[in-house]
């Protein structure tokens, strides 16, 4: 039997990864494919990526030892990658910068994103902004509602926020991307999607990857400046992955690392309300990827739940799905209850309030650093500020004290 | 497989029809009893749709139909087709979903179960030639026709390609965008499709917004087949809700013998 196709390779992570999308789409991947390739390699792209990370984002991010809070848990140095203080406030517009800059070259003059507590979708309506192209963006109603200043905050910057409905209610992240996936095909010859996470059918992992393992690549030479050391242990937390992908990156094959992805297990992984995709989930495929997921045994993907928007998705970017199965990174679930109570240390004990996404991964940091000697070293990523969150965390306070 | 159809349709200088059916919508029990009237009424071929819960590359008619059949199974529509079969349905039927509900019932045990069930072709809007093989490799050898797309967007160097690693018939996505009942065929229908004929080493079958005898029977002087779905689908929900199951067979099976006649060249 010969076979006629050819499997792509590129853009697979052992099994996981591929492009499994509509036909309409496929082409567009492939230029966009082409597009990154040639952009990644071309000097004056790089030069002017570089530049606007540093003259508008605000780049190099600071990195932070947060004396107090490793005092507080009584054992590993807690340093922290300050994604929370880049332009519109996380690690998103490293991403959106970089994905801006190829539409441009391709000649797109329209953006469209998915965003979930709506970081990614206020960095995309930024880039929007500052290369003067029009901008819709895609957000479940549910989300809407929890993250209402980035709602505001997205029209103000002249994006078209459309809000995604399902009937019942409740629609989140997912639900955005499919209705953005949907919007996509119908308008694909002049319009580029930004994908928000390192999720998607290739290239957008491999390519989101790449613009946010600044993140790491920044991290690793400030801590090697700092304290001449590598760091025992990476942090990050898990929605899609982008943030973790970043900073782990630089650090794969550093094999005295270990690295650390927080998922978000919601109510707790026995109640079945979470977004733990690689504890909890099975392999299957969902927007353009194969990849661990949350879904019933007929393969109907599962509503999830998490206090904070932006983890608040079924799926997982697929290199952190080959990175779980080769145990190279080790994924595990924190709860809302014990994201929330890291928020509020890291608000008491060092005076910034991190996002709810974020502090799943603050949560994680704290707990590892209570086995560790007070001479090793976890860089955390704190992938954004916890403004957008005041209402999230106030809202789930009280529920408790009722 | 399905090319014998194809020589039927020919000699009788026609174009095949291929309804979808959104299995399960509302129960599996109405679908057994409406994929028998649309073959009766003219059908030449079914598309059997597994629902599933995050349908992309659908619009609103098929979504809110998906949402109507959730709980429906991969198993519930082998398990209709068998009996369909068994009561002497011999349209070909061809197996519609997404990856995901396909991948997690076991692609080689589906192709397995496909044989056994009656089930002719596999469609699954999300694998494009791309990543075909990983279903090509179980489909094969036990004669199940794989059915690739082509769309507007595709190249015809890629229509080519599209169609030599599929059998059956190639389905032309004509428009841009998702399934859903649309007014009329794009002003560049006529020469695309006879351009995507010429590329396509399989006939070619038009489908998305189809859903009058008028379209109807414009795509069938130019195409080799004509999918009709996202109208079929709405009509039978419809009627069925406000005058009940025996209309709503009525209705769909006098609306589909009118696509029929409109197969005629």
């Amino acid at each position: 039997m010969i076979m006629k196709t050819q499997r792509t390779e590129k853009g697979r992570f052992g099994e996981y990864g591929g492009m499994y999308v509509a036909e309409t789409l496929m082409t567009a991947l492939l230029e966009l494919e082409d597009a990154y390739t040639k952009a990644i390699a071309d000097e004056s792209f790089r030069a002017e990526y570089m530049q606007i990370l540093r003259d508008y984002v605000g780049r190099p991010s600071a990195l932070y030892h947060a004396k107090r809070l490793s005092e507080y848990c009584g054992g590993a140095q807690i340093w922290l990658k300050r994604e929370d203080l880049n332009h519109t406030g996380a690690h998103k517009i490293n991403n959106t910068v970089g994905q801006a800059l190829i539409a441009k070259r391709m000649g797109k003059h329209r953006l469209i994103a998915e965003t979930g507590a709506g970081m990614h979708g206020v960095a995309t309506a930024t880039v929007a902004a500052l290369f003067g192209m029009s901008c819709d963006v895609f957000m479940g109603s549910e989300d809407i509602r929890r993250q209402s200043q980035n709602a505001a905050r997205m029209k103000m910057l002249g994006a078209n926020l459309v809000s995604v409905e399902i009937p019942g209610g409740g629609a989140t992240l997912k639900d955005a991307m499919n209705e953005a996936l949907r919007n996509w095909a119908a308008t694909v010859d002049d319009t580029f999607y930004v994908i928000g996470t390192a999720a998607g059918p290739h290239p957008y992992p491999t390519m989101v990857k790449e613009f946010q393992s600044v993140i790491g690549r920044e991290a690793k030479n400030q801590l090697a400046e700092r304290t001449g050391k590598l760091p025992s242990q990476v942090v990050a937390c898990v929605g899609g992955g982008s943030n973790a992908i970043g900073i782990f990156a630089p650090f794969i094959d550093d094999k005295s690392v270990a690295l650390y992805g927080a998922e978000a297990a919601g109510e707790g992984i026995h109640t079945g309300r979470h977004c733990a995709s690689l504890n909890a989930g099975s392999v299957g495929v969902l927007h353009g990827n194969k990849t661990y997921l949350l879904q019933d045994s007929e393969g109907q993907i599962s509503n999830t739940h998490s206090v904070s928007a932006g983890l608040d998705y079924p799926g997982v970017g697929p290199e952190h799905a080959y990175l779980h199965d080769t145990g190279r990174a080790v994924y595990v679930p924190v709860d809302d209850a014990q994201a929330v109570e890291a928020f509020r240390a890291l608000c008491k004990y060092e005076g910034i309030i991190p996002a709810l996404e974020s502090s799943h991964a603050i949560a994680l940091a704290m707990q590892n650093a209570r086995s560790l000697s007070k001479d090793e070293i976890i860089l955390v990523s704190l992938s954004g500020r916890g403004d957008k969150d005041m209402d999230s965390v106030v809202e789930y306070l009280n529920r408790g004290e009722k | 497989m399905i090319n014998h159809i194809f020589k039927k349709t020919a000699k009788e200088n026609r174009a095949a029809l291929v309804v979808f059916i959104s299995c399960g919508d509302p129960d599996i029990g109405f679908t057994e009893k409406l994929v028998r009237r649309v073959c009766d009424a003219g059908a030449d071929m079914v598309e059997l749709g597994v629902p599933f819960s995050d349908p992309m590359a659908d619009g609103k008619s098929i979504q809110a139909a998906s949402r109507r059949a959730a709980g429906t199974s991969v198993r519930d529509v082998l398990e209709m087709s068998a009996r369909l079969r068994k009561a002497g349905v011999s349209n070909p039927f061809i197996l519609f979903s997404y990856m995901n509900p396909l991948f997690k019932f076991g692609l080689e045990k589906l192709a397995a179960e496909s044989s056994l069930s009656g089930i002719d072709a596999w469609l699954v809007v999300d694998v494009p030639m791309e990543e075909s093989d990983e279903i090509l490799i179980h489909t094969r050898p036990r004669g199940i026709d794989f059915i690739p797309l082509g769309a507007p967007t595709s190249s015809l160097d890629r229509i080519e390609k599209i169609s030599e690693c599929g059998s059956g018939f190639l389905y032309y996505v004509t428009v841009m965008g998702v399934t859903g009942v649309r007014n009329a065929l794009p002003t560049e229908f006529v020469e695309r499709i006879a351009e995507v004929r010429k590329a396509s080493v399989l006939p070619v079958a038009a489908g998305f917004g189809i859903s009058n005898p008028q379209m109807a029977s414009l795509a069938a002087r130019h195409a080799d087949a004509v999918v009709v779905g996202s109208k079929i689908v709405d009509m039978a929900h419809d009627v069925l809700l406000s005058e009940g199951e025996a209309a709503a067979l009525d209705k769909v099976g006098e609306f589909v013998g009118s696509l029929a006649s409109a197969m005629k060249r």
